[in-house]
């Protein structure tokens, strides 16, 4: 894989409420995203993965840690500097309905993205280029329409014009697809995929959908309540994944075509005090697993996972390994 | 053309609000009567007459005052003062409140709990009694009550305001506008604003008629200036001949429950019309 | 797989026609339904939005605005009663108990200042004796595996899997012989989903009761459901043995739904997916609904619209004139 084009750094992240508990929505997490490459944060709702996101977007500040883009730190920035800069890194939302100012037509959405910050007047031929892209054709038909206008696919390809025309090194999509139905998911996926093989984008994509993850991405990150459980290539994870609470994700993916492992109706499940974060959910929780905190730990190549009980894969012998591969690993895009 | 059919559908959107659009008419008239209405009055309204306490009817219409002047050639005179003592008072508090309110939600911290921390403070005292009593002290004048109504009512159109720009800046959409580079203040003025402005402006029009209540009822405390007329004083001097000439009570009182009112039910439909949900 | 095991129709619909009328504007959101499940069978209704599963759900019970959805044609009987002309107090004949229904959004569902135990004892009172409360309302919340300090809590207290394991209580206090669950699970976590499905398919089977499971996830569907139907624009275009639907799709919007669902990859390395977009539902549609995405459409297909016909073994039916005997015999 090329060099990365932007870079997570040990970032952390402590939502802190008057009359609240702290919630540590990020702890310590670092990650990747290469040229042209697409990589997939899963997890469930509340294992920060989208707190994640707005902290890659810098709209929030990290308690720590830092963003590096392009090989610069966006934390080190100010003022017109990090309008700048931001500009190369996108977010794609999940609901399409509120990333759009209802009160502005789609021309002036584009030209506002397109400029910028900056003076000079977007040209037509730009944003029907922007729009053709996808798939809203005739431009004319669209530019002179309000959000409210379009259907939900049509302003979620909007939404995919627009991150595109600062022409970003990354877009981040946070659940781009989980509003939308099977048929509008394949068509923005394949946009996702011809953008990218035009202009060499990275992608995070943030999803809760493994099926999405499996079809998509070259690398996985699962993340559990603000940690990084385990990642890796797409492939090796999904063949042989290490972490006990990807290989539940992948057990209960409802595939058309392999029957999911059976879930057992489980009672309330208690919260984590100390030690491994999903010890509480966890089959093979021992006491080391009780007290102790795992660290990600390199067990394969470029393949991390957090847990005392996953043995790197030259190891054998563990039983986790010898669990059946679930779902078999396609790399996509 | 887009843009046509955008404020064709919101005009629309008015007529299908029948109290809306009656007010509006009804506020458009009373406009035109304050602009042209003295000019086509058939002599001076404040000329005194022959003909002190007419009842209405007859040539004077609503009949005359102790002074034997036209109680409509008053009324005339007097929606000249509500309209600007409204109209100015309310611009003044939208503007104020609109701009603290849209900085303490935007920028918030310490800002934020300073501002609003003044905007309590105005908003615990009681405002009759203390416009009341800034008045009466520092002596009546239609600046000096345009000032104090402003001054008493801006916390509320800022708090409104602050509540909408918190609204509007955690939606996606201000998030996405960021991260193209788009300077704070551009966003809070070309994005936020905008998508907050609306409940505003409909506070911006209970308030015309609060102030519109608040001159009238400091004119009927002989609180205003005795060189002009509003309808406020109209009552004051009507209620000392309340037994015997109603007409000089009843009708400015008429005048201001009709206006009043016409205000607020625009302030609602516009409420209604400039909320998101209308435009989706 | 159960089959059609219990025996008799508890529910019945046959060439439903609904619309949405208001300000001189229709809706034909269900055109042409038919549909059977039998007793302690569980069937499936998939489709994307606005194919009318949903207000086919809601119909069911009388759960549309009253005044604007109506019944334009066919028939709904559940346990033998005709249901079509109800009105007003009369669907307390069948609400509840035979059939009871679950959403996607147990929240606001729930009354958020009334405590879980006080809102399934109210379920538990309509069909039983107040003096039963207490006993069957600790039954039922052992029934859907929650504990039973569950009761005293408040809805927001709990989690989403929870709010819905505590609506199936409610939903099962009267004692239905037909769950009707629109989108239970959609809301929800994968792993919570999959914790709701495993009980559901318990419940099934501990209280021998029929399912009506609506979703838009047709892998949900697959291993949940003995039989399917699949709907687009307001038609039940295809029906039959979940497996031999999914598996040898007859309908070309079967076949592009379920490619799309697999996220099937194409030579060219993009995901298969449907062209064009969904008809408008202001007319009801005269021809194959799915005619202008369709492309196997041919000339008969503009003549006439396909009953439906039928595709393979197990009653596996689809409305699409590729299976006419006549166009296979010109094969």
């Amino acid at each position: 894989m090329s060099t990365a084009v932007l870079e997570l750094r040990h970032l952390s992240k402590t939502f802190r409420g008057r009359g609240m508990a702290p919630v540590r929505a990020v702890i310590d997490v670092s990650l990747e995203v290469a040229a042209g490459e697409c990589v997939a944060l899963v997890g469930e709702s509340g294992s920060g993965k989208s707190t994640l996101a707005r902290l890659a977007l810098r709209l929030i500040e990290p308690d720590a840690g830092e963003v590096i883009l392009r090989g610069q730190s966006l934390m080190r920035m100010r003022g017109g500097t990090l309008r700048r800069a931001r500009r190369g890194i996108q977010p794609i939302f999940q609901d399409p309905a509120a990333s759009f100012n209802p009160r502005r037509t789609v021309r002036s959405l584009l030209s506002q993205a397109i400029e910028g910050a900056g003076r000079e007047r977007a040209g037509e031929a730009e944003m029907a280029a922007l729009l053709a892209a996808v798939m809203l054709k005739p431009a004319a038909e669209y530019l002179d329409r309000y959000p409210h206008e379009l259907s939900g696919g049509q302003r979620q390809r909007l939404a995919i014009a627009r991150a595109l025309a600062p022409r970003p090194a990354v877009i981040i999509a946070d659940e781009p697809l989980s509003g939308a139905d099977v048929s509008i998911r394949a068509q923005l996926l394949n946009l996702l995929i011809d953008m990218q093989a035009r202009s060499g984008v990275g992608y995070l994509l943030i999803t809760h959908d493994m099926h999405v993850a499996r079809a998509f991405s070259h690398r996985i990150a699962v993340m559990y309540r603000g940690r990084i459980a385990e990642r890796g290539p797409t492939g090796s994870v999904l063949a042989a994944p290490l972490h006990p609470y990807t290989r539940q994700l992948l057990a209960v993916v409802h595939s058309l075509d392999r029957l999911p492992r059976d879930a057992t109706a489980k009672p309330v499940r208690s919260a984590a005090g100390t030690g491994c974060g999903f010890h509480p959910r966890c089959p093979l929780a021992s006491e080391t697993c009780r007290k102790l905190e795992p660290m990600l730990r390199e067990l394969g190549p470029g393949h991390s996972a957090a847990c005392h009980h996953a043995a790197s894969k030259e190891g054998g012998g563990d039983p986790i390994q010898s669990q059946p591969q679930l779902i078999p690993g396609i790399n996509a895009c | 053309m887009m843009r046509r059919s955008a404020a064709w559908s919101w005009l629309a959107g008015l007529v299908q609000r029948p109290a809306g659009i009656g007010s509006a008419l009804f506020i458009l008239l009373l406009l035109v009567v304050a602009l042209l209405g003295p000019a086509v009055l058939p002599r001076h309204p404040l000329a005194l007459g022959d003909q002190p306490m007419l009842p209405p009817g007859g040539a004077y219409f609503l009949g005359t005052d102790d002074l034997g002047r036209s109680v409509v050639a008053e009324l005339i005179l007097g929606v000249r003062v509500s309209l600007a003592v409204g109209i100015v008072a309310a611009l003044a508090t939208t503007v104020v409140g609109l701009l603290v309110g849209a900085i303490a939600g935007y920028v918030g911290g310490l800002i934020d709990t300073v501002l609003m921390r003044i905007a309590e403070f105005f908003q615990v005292m009681p405002t009759f009694i203390l416009a009341v009593a800034i008045i009466a002290l520092a002596g009546p004048g239609l600046t000096r009550v345009i000032a104090v109504i402003a001054l008493l009512s801006w916390p509320q159109t800022a708090r409104l305001a602050r509540g909408e720009v918190l609204r509007v800046g955690q939606l996606d959409f201000i998030a996405a506008v960021r991260s193209l580079g788009i300077p704070e203040w551009r966003i809070l003025l070309g994005e936020v604003i905008p998508n907050a402005i609306g409940p505003v402006i409909a506070l911006g029009m209970l308030i015309v008629g609060y102030a519109i209540l608040l001159e009238a009822s400091l004119g009927y405390l002989g609180l205003s200036s005795p060189a002009i007329v509003s309808w406020g004083r109209m009552l004051s001097v009507g209620q000392r001949y309340l037994f015997s000439a109603w007409w000089l009570s009843v009708f400015p009182g008429l005048a201001i429950l009709a206006t009043v009112l016409a205000f607020n039910l625009l302030g609602d439909a516009l409420a209604d019309l400039l909320s998101p949900r209308s435009t989706t | 797989m159960t089959g059609a095991a219990g025996g008799g129709a508890i529910l019945e619909v046959h060439a439903l026609h609904v619309t949405y009328e208001s300000a001189g504007r229709a809706v034909h959101a269900v055109q042409d339904a038919s549909l059977s499940v039998a007793e302690g069978e569980a069937v499936g209704i998939a489709g994307e939005s606005g194919c009318g599963k949903s207000t086919l759900a809601r119909v069911l019970l009388g759960l549309v605005p009253a005044g604007i959805a109506h019944i334009r044609n066919g028939r709904i009987a559940i346990g033998g009663v005709d249901v079509t002309g109800f009105a007003g107090r009369d669907w307390e004949q069948v609400r509840g108990q035979p059939v009871a229904i679950v959403f996607q959004d147990p929240l606001s569902f729930l009354n958020p200042v009334m405590r879980v135990g006080d809102q399934i004892g109210e379920a538990v009172r309509r069909h039983d004796s107040a003096a039963a409360v207490p006993a069957r309302s600790a039954e039922l919340v052992d029934l859907v595996r929650l504990q039973r300090s569950v009761l005293r809590r408040y809805p927001h207290e709990l989690s989403g899997g929870m709010r819905q394991r505590v609506m199936l209580a409610i939903a099962l206090g009267c004692r239905p012989r037909l769950l009707v669950a629109d989108e239970p699970t959609t809301a929800l976590d994968a792993t919570t989903e999959a914790e709701i499905l495993a009980l559901l398919r318990e419940l099934r089977r501990e209280l021998g009761m029929a399912m009506l499971l609506i979703s838009h996830d047709l892998g949900v569907l697959r291993w949940n459901c003995d039989r399917i139907y699949i709907m687009y624009a307001g038609h039940t275009v295809e029906s039959g043995a979940t497996a031999e639907v999914l598996s040898r799709p007859a309908h070309p919007y079967t076949r592009g739904l379920a490619g799309a669902a697999r996220l099937a990859r194409l030579p060219d390395g993009h995901f298969a997916m449907i062209g064009g977009d969904v008809p408008r539902l202001e007319r009801p549609a005269r021809l194959c609904p799915f005619l202008s995405r369709c492309d196997a459409a041919m000339a008969r297909c503009r003549e006439a619209m396909p009953p439906a016909l039928p595709a393979g073994a197990n009653g596996h039916q689809a409305r699409c004139w590729l299976i006419a005997p006549a166009h296979r015999e010109a094969i």
